[in-house]
Formats: C-alpha cells, sequence, structure tokens
C-alpha cells in the first residue's frame, strides 16, 4: 500500500538523467497513485504558539482549531511543566478526503487515522471529520506528540545522549490519548471486551501489537493505571529518567520501583477489578443473537425481503483485503443460507475506489434499490443497485460536496437524505431528488449531524446530532427534522452516545444504539434501544414504492440551530433499552419475523447478527428511561474561535524550503578507488515542491577531479494533480555500465561525460493507473579506449508509459489484483546520427487468490531495444530468473514470465516460538515457482553463454519468504536451473539468499 | 625519531592543555560571598542581600557541553562551579569566562553539589557509586559511597553531609572519610527528588510521595512526619519558623518547623500547575509554576502579594533581592520583576530555557540556561571595572 509513485518519480529523474529509457527495466514503475485533486489556497492564521495552515474554504473550522490548539498548550504546558521554544506549524484539511492528498507524507493514508506529527519539519496534520469534539481532541492527541517530542530531544540533548533510543509506542501513542480527554466510549468498548474476551495483551509483549488499534487503547488504559496507581508525576518521570537506559523496561522498573512482571500483573488485576464486576447480568452478543456474516470485518446490514419471499441481508465487508458489498440469503430463523456473495466488488476501479467500512450506512428503497456510498476520485459518491434486476443503476456525485455519509430513502424509492462534509468543513443533512436532480441543504451550522432515516409516512427525518444542549459535553441526541417546516425536535435528550436511528414500519418507534456512561463514570455498552415517537398519534401507513411524495415535504434549511424541546407537544420522551451487552452494537436495522440486524463488537471482530423476539424486548424492556423533553431547552452551545479578533494574524502561504535530509558517503572501491558525495533534499512545508541536490566525485587523481564531478539538481512539483519533475545534470568520469552494447561485457568499463536537462511528467488518471512521459537532451562523449571508440552524441530521448496496478499487498508482496506497464521509448542523436533507437517494454503481473492466503502470481515481460547503439537489457538473480546471478543475462531483447504458487508456512512463529518476536518475524511462507527467459540481440538463436542470450534459460524450486519487523522481506530459493529450452539442467540444486518483496 | 617524539610531546602538551584538572585555588577560604550551596544557605532561600538592580548586561558566556538539571551554579572563590547532565563539573574563571578546570564524574549530576571546607561533594543520580568527595585544592577524589542514585541536592552540616536518595534513604555521612553517621529510611516505594532543607534546626525531607520528614540532624531520630496530598518535586524552602513546599498539584504547604502542623495552604483551581520551587526573603515568599504566574506570597499568612503572569512555563525558582526578583522562565527569557508589586521591568532572551537556580554575588548573576551555556550578567549599577571581587 506504499504509493510508489513519488518514489517512481524520483528514480525515474535520477535515471532519467541518463537520457536513457532503459530506465523502465528497473522495478519502480508500479504502484498506485496518490492524486493531488484539488490545488488548495493555502493561508497562515498566526496565534501566540501556532501557525495554523489552512485555505479560504475551512476558516471558520481552522479558527476552531486554532483556540483547541491553544487550548490544549494551555494545559499541556501545565501537565508536561515544559514550554516549546517554537512555532508549531498546524495544517487542516477540511475533511478526510482532502487530507489523504496531502504530501506531507508519501503514505496513502487510511480512513481511520485522525491526524500525525511528523518530526523532519515538526509539522501536525489533521482533518477534521464534521464533529468538532472529535477535531478537538485529534488536536490535543496530537499536541501531545509535540510536546513529548520536544521534551524527549532535551532530556536525550541535556545528557548527550545519543538520539538512539525513543519512548515505545504504546507508550508516546497511549499517552497522547489519556491527556487528550477523558476515556471514550471506543476506548471502553475495547478495553472491556478484551478483558472478557481475554486476548488483552501483558505489558511485557506489548510489542506484539505495536501500531494497532489494540496498542493505541491498551497504551491509555496503562498509562491511567501508572496516574492512578503510582501518581500521575510518575508519567513525566519516565520520559526525564529515560536517558539512563535504551531499555525503557529499565526506565519503567527504576521509576516504578517495581518488577515489570509485578506492573503487569497489577495492570491486569486493576482493569479486572473495573470490569468484571459489570459482568453481572450482560449479555455476551454472540450468545444472545445469531450469527449472520461472522467471517472478517463486516458492517452496515440491511434487509430486503424479494417478491418472491427470498430474504437476503446486505452489508459491507472485508474478508479477504479488498472491502465489497456482500448479500446472503437468510432463512426465516435468518440463518445464512450459504456463504456470502460479492455483490459489488469494491476497491479494484476507479467507480468503487474505496468504501467507507465503518463510517457510511447501506440503505434499501422499498422498490429494491440499494444505495451505497465509495470514494470515487476526489470525492464521495452514491452508488445504487437496482437488487430486483441485478444491476447496477446511477451514481450520484455532487461539486460541492467532499465526503458523504449513510444514504437513506425516503419511501418512495425517490429522494436519498445523507450528511455530507463540504469544504468548510462541517457536516450537515441533505437531500438529492434523484428524479429531478435537485440538492437541497437541510442543515448549515458547525453541528455534527449523522445517519438520516426517512419516516414511513416521508414527513420527517430521524437523525443523530451533538446540536443537544449537552453536546458541549460531546453527547449525541436523537432528533427529528420536519421537511415541511424545517423544525427539529427531540427524541432523546442526554448526556449520551444514541447513534443511528431507524424508523419503525408504524413509525411509532426509532431503533438505534446508546453508550451511556456507568455509575463509576465510564462508559458502559453500547446497546439497541427503542425511542417512542409520536406516542399516542396514529399509526402512519408507509407510503408505497412509486408513490407521489406526501404534500408539504419539500425540505427547506432548518429554521434554526437550536432544535424544540417538546416534539409534537409531548414533554416527555420515551426509550427502552432491549438489550445490556457486554460490548457493543452498531447500526441496528429492522428486519421481518420479530427480529433486528445489527453489527455486533466481540473478540476484536466486527460481525453482523440478528436479534430476535424484539415485540418482546420492547415489552418487557431492561430498563425504560423517561426524560423531561421541556428540560432540554437552553440555548445552543458553542466552541470558542480564534480569529483576527482575538489577536490572531491571517498571510498568504509562501512557500519556503528547508533541509529534509543532508546525506553523504564515502567509499572506496578497487576498480574505482575512493569516491565520495553528499545528496541534499529540500522542501516546502507543504511538501509540495522537493528540491534534490546530489553531488559526488569518482576521481581516481587530481588529473580526473574536474572530470569526474558529477551534480544535478532536480525539482518536483507535487501540488498539482500531474506531478512534474525536471532539472540539469553533468555526469563525467569512469562508468561501469552493464547496459552499454559497446563496452566489454565482461568488465563493462569506459570513460563517459554527459551535460543535460530532463523533464518528467506523471499524470494518474486514476488512483490505480496514470501516464508517465520524460524527455532529456543531453550532450555524450563517450570513450572507450581498448575498442577504439570515442562517440559523440547530442542525445534526445523521449518515453512514454502507461502503467496500471491494483495490487493489493500482503506481508510479501502482492497477493490479489493485477498490474501491468507498457512503455514506448525513442532515442537519438539529433546531431552525429550516431545513436538512433528504440525502446517498447510491457510487464503484466497477475495475482489469482485461490484462498485466503494462497495466490498464482503469473508475470510474462518483454523488452526490445532496437536500432544503432541500443542499450542492453539485463535480468538474473533472485527478483526474476532464478538461479542464475544478478543481471548475468544480457540483451537488446528479451521475454520473461514467472509463476509462482505462493502459501502460507506459518503465519506468526513468534506465538509459537516466543522468542522470534523480538526479532521482528512476522510470517513465513512458501512458492513453488517456475521461470523462464530467452534474451538475444539480432539473432534470437545466435548463443553467447558470456551474456547468457539466445538460448531459453529457465529455472524451478521452492523458495522461502521471511517477513521480518513488517517491512524487510528475506528470500532464500533453492531448485535446479535450466538451458536450452530445458533441455539442459544444471546438476545439483542451486541455493539463492536474497531480500526485496515478491513480484 | 627524533621528530615523532617531539610530535608526540606536542600533542599530549595540546591534549592535556584542553583536560585541566578541577581545581579551585584558595577552595578552603570561605567568603561572606561565596555561593556555596543550592539557594545560598542551606535553607534554601535563593536570597541575595545585596543590589542587583536591572538592566544587566552579559559579560560572558561559558559552554559546558552538556545540559543542566534544577541545579545552581556554586560561587568559590574567584570560580563559578557547575554540575552538568553528562557527570562533568566545571570550574571557571569568574572574570574570564574561561574554563578553569573539569572532572568528570561518570554520570548526571541532577541534584546541586555543595561545597564545604574546600570539599566538593558531588551527588549522582545513576550508576552504583553516588557521591562523591572531591578535594578542590588538590584536585582528587577523596571518596566515594555507594548507594542508590541521588537526584537531590546535598546538604552540608557541621560535621555531617547529608544527601536523601531516589530508593528513599537519608543518610549522614562524616565529611571525612565518608563513613555512615546515621540513616533513616522512609517509607517502601518513596524516593526523594527536593532537596534536603535545614528548617528550625531540623532536617526536612520531603518524598515523592509527598511525605515530608523531619530529622534530628545530629542522630536522623525522626521529630515529625507528615503526609501532603500532593508530591514534592522541586525544591523548597524554609524561615525561621516554617518551611514552605510546593507540589506538583497546585498546592502550596507552610508547615511549622517545630511540629509540622500546617500554617496555611495555597490551592489552586489546577490541580495539574507544577508549583516551583521558592525564593525567601524577609516575609516575601516567591515561586513561579507551570501556568506562567510568578506569584508573591505573604510568608506569614500565605495572602498573595502579588501575582505576574508571563508567557512560560516557570520551573526554576526565582532569586529574590531587597528590590528585586529574577526569574528565568522556560521561554527563555530572563526577567527583573520588581519585588514590591511584581512589575516586569527588564528583560533579555536567551539561547534556551532556563529551569536551574540562580547564583549572584556583588551585583552579578550567573545563570544556567539550554543547550548548555552558562551566562554571567552585571547589573548596570556596578563599575565597569569591578566586574568580580
Amino acid at each position: 500500500m506504499v504509493p510508489r509513485r513519488l518514489a517512481a518519480l524520483f528514480v525515474l529523474l535520477c535515471a532519467g538523467a541518463l537520457a536513457l529509457p532503459a530506465h523502465a527495466q528497473y522495478n519502480f514503475y508500479f504502484g498506485r497513485n496518490k492524486i493531488q485533486y484539488e490545488n488548495f489556497d493555502w493561508h497562515v492564521l498566526k496565534t501566540e504558539h501556532f501557525d495554523i495552515y489552512y485555505y479560504p474554504e475551512m476558516l471558520e473550522l481552522a479558527e476552531y482549531g486554532a483556540a483547541f490548539a491553544e487550548e490544549a498548550y494551555g494545559e499541556l504546558e501545565n501537565r508536561f511543566n515544559f514550554s516549546l521554544n517554537n512555532r508549531v506549524p498546524i495544517i487542516f484539511y477540511s475533511s478526510n478526503l482532502h487530507f489523504k492528498q496531502t504530501n506531507i507524507t508519501s503514505g496513502f493514508i487510511p480512513d481511520g487515522v485522525g491526524g500525525f506529527f511528523e518530526f523532519l519539519k515538526g509539522r501536525v496534520v489533521i482533518p477534521a471529520n464534521g464533529n468538532l469534539h472529535r477535531f478537538r481532541r485529534v488536536v490535543r492527541h496530537e499536541m501531545v506528540h509535540v510536546f513529548t517530542y520536544n521534551k524527549v530531544l532535551r532530556v536525550m540533548r541535556d545528557h548527550r545522549v545519543p538520539p538512539d533510543r525513543f519512548l515505545p509506542l504504546w507508550f508516546t501513542e497511549g499517552l497522547a490519548e489519556y491527556w487528550s480527554g477523558t476515556p471514550d466510549h471506543q476506548h471502553e468498548m475495547v478495553i472491556r471486551d478484551a478483558v472478557f474476551s481475554n486476548y488483552l495483551v501483558p505489558l511485557e509483549n506489548i510489542y506484539r501489537v505495536n501500531g494497532t488499534f489494540l496498542m493505541y487503547k491498551q497504551g491509555e488504559a496503562l498509562c491511567r493505571f501508572i496516574s492512578e496507581t503510582y501518581g500521575e508525576e510518575k508519567i513525566l518521570a519516565l520520559i526525564d529518567a529515560l536517558w539512563i537506559d535504551k531499555d525503557f523496561t529499565r526506565v519503567l522498573e527504576w521509576t516504578l520501583k517495581e518488577d515489570l512482571h509485578a506492573i503487569s500483573d497489577r495492570w491486569e488485576a486493576w482493569l479486572r477489578a473495573q470490569y468484571y464486576p459489570t459482568l453481572d447480568d450482560a449479555q455476551v452478543p454472540s450468545l444472545v443473537a445469531g450469527a449472520v456474516a461472522a467471517e472478517g470485518f463486516t458492517a452496515k446490514p440491511v434487509f430486503y425481503r424479494f417478491g418472491d419471499g427470498t430474504r437476503t441481508v446486505y452489508y459491507v465487508g472485508n474478508r479477504t483485503g479488498y472491502s465489497n458489498v456482500f448479500q446472503v440469503e437468510v432463512d426465516s430463523l435468518y440463518r445464512p443460507l450459504g456463504d456470502p456473495e460479492v455483490l459489488v466488488s469494491g476497491e479494484r476501479n476507479d467507480r468503487f475506489e474505496h468504501f467507507h467500512l465503518f463510517e457510511s450506512r447501506l440503505s434499501i428503497s422499498p422498490g429494491g434499490k440499494l444505495a451505497f456510498v465509495t470514494k470515487s476520485g476526489e470525492r464521495d459518491v452514491i452508488h445504487v443497485y437496482d437488487l430486483e434486476a441485478d444491476a447496477m443503476g446511477p451514481t450520484y456525485g455532487f461539486d460541492d460536496l467532499i465526503a458523504v455519509y449513510s444514504p437513506s430513502w425516503s419511501p418512495d424509492g425517490r429522494r436519498l437524505a445523507f450528511t455530507s462534509i463540504d469544504r468548510s468543513g462541517f457536516s450537515d443533512l441533505y437531500v438529492y431528488d434523484t428524479e429531478r436532480g435537485v440538492l437541497d441543504k437541510l442543515t448549515d451550522d458547525p453541528y455534527d449531524e449523522r445517519d438520516p432515516a426517512w419516516s414511513p409516512d416521508g414527513t420527517r427525518l430521524a437523525f443523530a446530532s451533538d446540536r443537544t444542549t449537552v453536546g458541549h459535553r460531546n453527547a449525541y441526541n436523537l432528533f427529528t427534522y420536519t421537511l415541511a417546516d424545517g423544525r427539529i425536535d427531540y427524541v432523546t435528550y442526554g448526556e449520551h452516545h444514541d447513534f443511528s436511528p431507524r424508523w419503525s414500519a408504524d413509525g411509532r418507534l426509532l431503533l438505534f444504539t446508546s453508550a451511556r456512561r456507568d455509575d463509576d463514570g465510564r462508559y458502559g455498552g453500547q446497546d439497541l434501544w427503542v425511542a417512542e415517537v409520536d406516542a399516542g398519534a396514529p399509526a402512519v401507513a408507509p407510503v408505497p414504492a412509486g408513490a407521489t411524495a406526501a404534500a408539504g415535504n419539500l425540505p427547506m434549511l432548518a429554521a434554526e440551530a437550536r432544535p424544540q424541546a417538546s416534539p409534537f407537544g409531548q414533554g416527555l420522551g420515551r426509550a427502552r433499552r432491549l438489550t445490556n451487552l457486554t460490548t457493543a452494537a452498531f447500526d441496528p436495522v429492522w428486519a421481518e419475523e420479530d427480529r433486528v440486524l445489527f453489527t455486533a463488537f466481540e473478540n476484536f471482530r466486527f460481525t453482523i447478527r440478528h436479534l430476535p423476539d424484539v415485540d418482546s424486548l420492547i415489552a418487557h424492556p431492561r430498563d425504560v428511561e423517561e426524560v423531561d423533553l421541556v428540560a432540554a431547552g437552553g440555548e445552543p452551545w458553542a466552541f470558542e474561535r480564534l480569529g483576527l479578533e482575538s489577536g490572531a494574524e491571517r498571510l498568504p502561504y509562501r512557500r519556503r524550503y528547508s533541509l529534509d535530509v543532508a546525506q553523504g558517503a564515502v567509499s572506496n572501491n578497487a576498480i574505482f578507488g575512493t569516491s565520495g558525495g553528499a545528496v541534499l533534499a529540500f522542501s516546502d512545508l507543504m511538501g509540495n515542491d522537493r528540491l534534490f541536490v546530489q553531488i559526488f566525485n569518482t576521481a581516481r587523481g587530481q588529473d580526473d577531479f574536474l572530470r569526474s564531478l558529477n551534480v544535478a539538481v532536480s525539482r518536483i512539483q507535487l501540488h498539482r494533480r500531474a506531478n512534474i519533475g525536471y532539472g540539469l545534470y553533468r555526469f563525467g568520469g569512469q562508468r561501469y555500465d552493464i547496459t552499454d552494447p559497446d563496452a566489454s561485457s565482461e568488465f563493462p568499463l569506459f570513460w563517459e561525460t554527459i551535460w543535460g536537462g530532463f523533464g518528467a511528467v506523471s499524470y494518474p488518471i486514476s488512483k490505480f493507473r496514470r501516464i508517465e512521459v520524460s524527455t532529456s537532451l543531453s550532450w555524450s562523449d563517450k570513450e572507450i579506449p581498448a575498442k577504439l571508440i570515442d562517440r559523440e552524441a547530442l542525445l534526445l530521448s523521449n518515453a512514454a508509459s502507461l502503467v496500471h496496478d491494483n495490487a493489493l499487498y500482503g506481508l510479501n508482496g502482492p497477493i490479489d489484483g493485477w498490474r501491468a506497464s507498457v512503455t514506448a521509448g525513442y532515442t537519438t542523436d539529433i546531431r552525429f546520427s550516431n545513436v538512433n533507437y528504440y525502446t517498447l517494454t510491457g510487464d503484466v503481473r497477475h495475482y489469482l487468490r485461490l484462498g485466503r492466503d494462497v495466490t498464482i502470481a503469473s508475470r510474462a515481460m518483454g523488452r526490445v531495444n532496437e536500432g544503432r547503439e541500443a542499450r542492453l537489457f539485463f535480468m538474473g538473480g533472485s527478483w526474476d530468473l532464478r538461479g542464475y546471478r544478478l543481471f548475468s543475462v544480457r540483451g537488446k531483447k528479451m521475454w520473461f514470465t514467472s509463476h509462482e504458487l505462493r502459501f502460507p508456512i506459518l503465519r506468526q512463529p513468534s506465538l509459537y516460538v516466543p522468542l522470534l518476536a523480538p526479532f521482528g518475524i512476522a510470517n513465513l511462507r512458501g512458492a513453488l515457482f517456475f521461470d523462464a527467459a530467452h534474451a538475444w540481440n539480432d539473432d534470437y538463436n545466435e548463443v553467447r553463454r558470456q551474456l547468457n542470450v539466445g538460448e531459453t534459460l529457465g529455472a524451478a524450486g521452492l523458495g522461502f519468504r521471511l517477513n521480518l519487523f513488517g517491512g524487510f522481506v528475506l528470500r532464500y530459493d533453492l531448485g535446479y536451473r535450466y538451458r536450452d529450452g530445458f533441455r539442459e539442467r544444471s546438476d545439483g540444486l542451486f541455493k539463492q539468499f536474497f531480500f526485496g518483496y515478491d513480484f | 625519531m627524533t621528530h615523532r617524539i617531539a610530535f608526540f610531546v606536542f600533542a599530549l602538551a595540546v591534549l592535556l592543555a584542553g583536560c585541566r584538572a578541577l581545581q579551585v585555588d584558595r577552595a578552603a577560604v570561605v567568603s561572606a560571598d561565596d555561593w556555596l550551596t543550592e539557594g545560598a544557605t542551606p535553607e534554601r532561600t535563593h536570597a541575595y542581600p545585596g543590589p542587583v538592580a536591572p538592566p544587566l548586561q552579559e559579560l560572558w558566556d561559558y559552554n559546558a557541553g552538556a545540559g543542566f538539571g534544577a541545579v545552581s551554579p556554586l560561587i568559590v572563590g574567584e570560580t563559578v562551579l557547575v554540575a552538568t547532565r553528562k557527570g562533568e563539573v566545571h570550574a571557571i574563571d569568574l572574570a574570564t569566562g574561561r574554563k578553569a578546570g573539569m572532572n568528570d564524574f561518570g554520570e548526571a549530576v541532577e541534584g546541586t553539589p555543595v561545597v564545604q571546607s574546600g570539599t566538593l561533594y558531588v551527588p549522582l543520580a545513576w550508576g552504583r557509586r553516588v557521591l562523591y568527595a572531591y578535594d578542590l585544592a588538590l584536585g582528587r577524589t577523596r571518596w566515594r559511597v555507594e548507594g542508590d542514585p541521588i537526584q537531590a541536592g546535598v546538604l552540608a552540616l557541621p560535621g555531617a553531609i547529608v544527601v536523601a536518595d531516589a530508593g528513599g534513604h537519608v543518610r549522614a555521612l562524616a565529611p571525612a572519610d565518608g563513613s555512615e553517621r546515621w540513616a533513616h529510611a522512609l517509607e517502601e516505594g518513596r524516593g526523594v527528588v527536593a532537596t534536603p532543607v535545614l528548617a528550625g534546626g531540623r532536617i526536612l525531607v520531603a518524598d515523592d510521595q509527598g511525605g515530608v520528614a523531619a530529622l534530628d540532624p545530629g542522630s536522623g531520630t525522626l521529630g515529625w512526619a507528615r503526609q501532603l496530598d500532593a508530591p514534592v518535586y522541586a525544591a523548597f524552602t524554609a524561615g525561621a519558623e516554617a518551611a514552605y513546599l510546593p507540589t506538583t498539584r497546585g498546592r502550596f504547604y507552610a508547615l511549622d518547623a517545630a511540629t509540622g502542623a500546617v500554617r496555611w495552604r495555597l490551592a489552586l483551581p489546577d490541580t495539574t500547575v507544577h508549583l516551583g520551587p521558592p525564593a525567601l526573603q524577609g516575609d516575601l515568599l516567591v515561586f513561579g509554576a507551570s501556568d506562567g504566574v510568578v506569584r508573591a506570597l505573604d510568608a506569614t499568612t500565605g495572602a498573595v502579594v502579588w501575582a505576574t503572569r508571563l508567557p512560560d512555563a516557570l520551573t526554576a525558582p526565582p532569586l529574590i533581592t531587597p528590590e528585586w526578583v529574577y526569574v528565568g522562565t522556560m521561554g527563555r527569557e530572563l526577567l527583573a520583576l520588581r519585588r514590591n508589586d511584581g512589575e516586569v521591568r527588564w528583560q533579555y532572551t536567551l539561547r534556551g530555557r532556563i529551569k536551574s537556580a540562580m547564583a549572584a554575588r556583588e551585583g552579578h548573576l550567573v545563570v544556567l540556561a539550554e543547550p548548555r551555556f552558562v551566562h554571567y550578567f552585571k547589573s548596570a549599577s556596578v563599575p565597569d571595572d569591578v566586574a568580580t571581587r
């Protein structure tokens, strides 16, 4: 999942300096694209301690963020007993989709990332997601990182200890969570589940869950435990004592004055003491609700009954790495009648680029139209799938709306209600009329609206929102929005997290989830509830599909941000709790046969389950809560903003470069003698503009110094959709070039001086495809004394490539999808005609998944260089033709094919042999392989064994792949080597050890 | 060959010239102006009776090679002694700011050493050997003792060197040979970070769990003990009858030195505020805090006399004079506040945070600041030709 486009461009630029399209034979030309759809107009808001970067559309949000940052600074200055001596740059994005475009990190950013702090320039990068409370919490979280980093740096520098250590990730992330606010309901959900399901990772082994969501939550629980057991001061003392030992375990033991195992045992006992008492009368989801889909991560169920009586459950799930919409037929007891099938394949093409697995609900109209959301290009869109016709329907996208969540059909199947975040970064309610093509915005304020659901009579929308008067304490309640007059009414009220309402068919009840604090102040399980709406009013018949809209239901902007306290003349809100779950329920929907479907979290998995006997549960609930909704009235809440009137200063963003990396190297080689050089990399604050300066010298003596001076300066601009690179270079000196056709085949060493400039453009068509174009013009002077060659040329070289990549990566390489690249190039000497050749290359790789962990990988590749002084391609080694020495096969033309059966041997060796864990051994896999290749120059069958050309070569055998630390793959292959069209087999097994991902 | 030997000798001479041993002339001769212990006296008052009027002029700075903890510089005769977190003690010539000597004690120094009778007692915050007695005149270690690491400063009493360590042991050692005169163990799991103080004829030790113990200097017998509701990490001070203890949770205590009774208590609404070490002169008690506020209290009643808000946290003890209060901030600022109303009248920006105590002498101020510099300031009221005594 690492974006390769930037890496590819950089390699292209460096290699492009040689003005030859032969670079395309390196393996850097695949990878998905991180696309800059927006050319943000950055501005800076300067506050007392921060430079806040924002774009004008999100000024209001930036002012909230500025206030949150300054508020966090004041608090953390006390907690850390420390002040920052430098201004902190904070870059805000108004949505996660904009955030995904950032160039501050080159990696792809998944949905769940709330922000990050990077060490290089000390930048904090945070997107909003429509929820100001979460935005505030993330700002605090990242500010804890800023303080921690600066404090640690100071401690190490004070003690003159080399920066060879840092706090472990569980501590830094746990502390950031702990000091950014009280434990939220997600924290409680995960820790309760870990305690109840017994997968809590002991402190001694916490590195096993490094980087996972569980690590964040356990880290938070550990920091809280340290604070409550040993004193809050020990948190700072741990940071202050980091200098004493590289091993944080010793620091921990010394500071807390206890053995690590004793600390760990105390922590687990501390947790159990808190959570075990709550088990009394609690329900385990898997024991009270049957499984509909229990494999992989599954969420957002919806139910549809076809005309023939078939019951089908649809949901979004991820079983194999790609997210899809699944369908599973169930019987009258809601038992699945087979394996779930993929209805819509996601994340392999431009249309369904990415599912927001846990964020956006599905909806089915009475007529059988399934609405769901995916990212498609720069924004989210709503797709419609006609279940009755079993065909994809239209897709709806809106220019001004960036993120779209949880569409809900109107009863007449004509309109879609949903929530969306526009460029301002706030989440509001919208209604789209699919027949008229009209979009209406129903709310327009900083409150966070979620999960709209259309009432059966089509007159109202139920939704969850933090607009409640207790919303300033991060509470969400349920509301209804009356389309006729824009009136908003309370349905529930209190300091809860009430989410995901769904109307009963008679319009009297709203099914929803709610998380509430227990008596000890901690959140309990997230349960299923029903709230009564319109008690005493006549039942409303559902509007049949195809019927015209109810009179007076044209949507209009909400009358005012403040909701009405008394819904429909009632003063009482009544809600009934149907469950008392140990963990959490999400996204409930009414099914038939007296059941509801919901997503259950248990044993760190999300599964789709059905709860039976709902009528009985409603009649005999676990709790009945009655709230005086009149008391809900009050002034709307608002966070403080920090704008010009508060002393902040606004300025346009000015691009300034600062040094990112400076690296020097000196090497000594028996052939080239001593050579040395340096690389400097600069970039601007947004990471959009990057400068690279390379300088090195390979002179063997004073006389050669100028002749052997190599300098290259290049610039890459990434802020537009098309990435552009250009530069100038001068390369000179002795070169060892196995691609040069004139050089000696045994020892291709010669003198060459090249002056020139180059340009390259990489244009992403989509996340999965791009076009690359490069050109260069250079003066080349080549001398090969042994062959009496002294050749001058003014070389013009052009190349164009088309690249596709939707491959899904496992730990050792791709496991699903396919990728391909075709390149055409032409290089000519426009002055002397000494060089004149064209290049064509093609490379296709396909990964067929036979099971969850077994893949057949196939690769076919062809390369042609034809013309005067055409370069040689090369091959051989562990990365392509196995059994042959690295790059030992060289020819102007070649084909190659490789096939592998990749299978698991040991998924997590450290579980079986814990001693392996500290060595980072992540998994062990095997590969049965078959390779075949043929390289040639002018005559396909002219054999030159020195270059391994003119005969078909091959290899077959077995390989082992071992992943270390999740990112470094060791390869060991053994097998037989073949020559002469597989007629000649090597005597013994070859053995080859190398590193690198599978193709 | 001769050339090689000459070169070797020259190189050795150059090398040795850069490694002058830590020696101080007439170190045993003590002047009233010397600053021989943290806070100037065993009561840690951080008070200087002479005038140090702003503006100050920086005369020199010195690169000590590493950062400083909460230590105080010491002034012995014409030499400033500074201990670093790298474990070195530097002697700096007061007149020129040049290195006069250095000794590497091997482990970080977090607590302030003390000078008594020409011997420097250096506490080490890590390792097995945790206290060194170093003869400043001879430039050699006289004795060293083993024990738990010492993060707090050393208290020198007539006939005893008192240390309190991270393991919760309080020990009185004979200055002559380091032999243990008496020892007192705090409750299990407690450690000491704050420097012990002499108050009302007793040694007060405050620990990292909020416990305060008053010990008899001669025998180590417990006089009284009190448990505060917050830990004590910062150094504290004492007057004639009371001790003044800042805590890490926004609470400040005045305890009766004779009985340990709480005379008054200041409680800030925000319990995350770390209160800094106080300075005391007369009835005025001044201290900074992590909330950036310098507070001046009436030492008798605890009433707030004035409070001045500064932009950054304060962790270093102020230095108080009859007219002025000097404070150093975590925002790199050295400020002079008028003693009677707290108004900021002068400020000077240094290269890094000031988190260590200051020392004063004859209208001059020694300030330690990040990243690793010792700064020497002269008051404008001091004639130019009187840089030092």
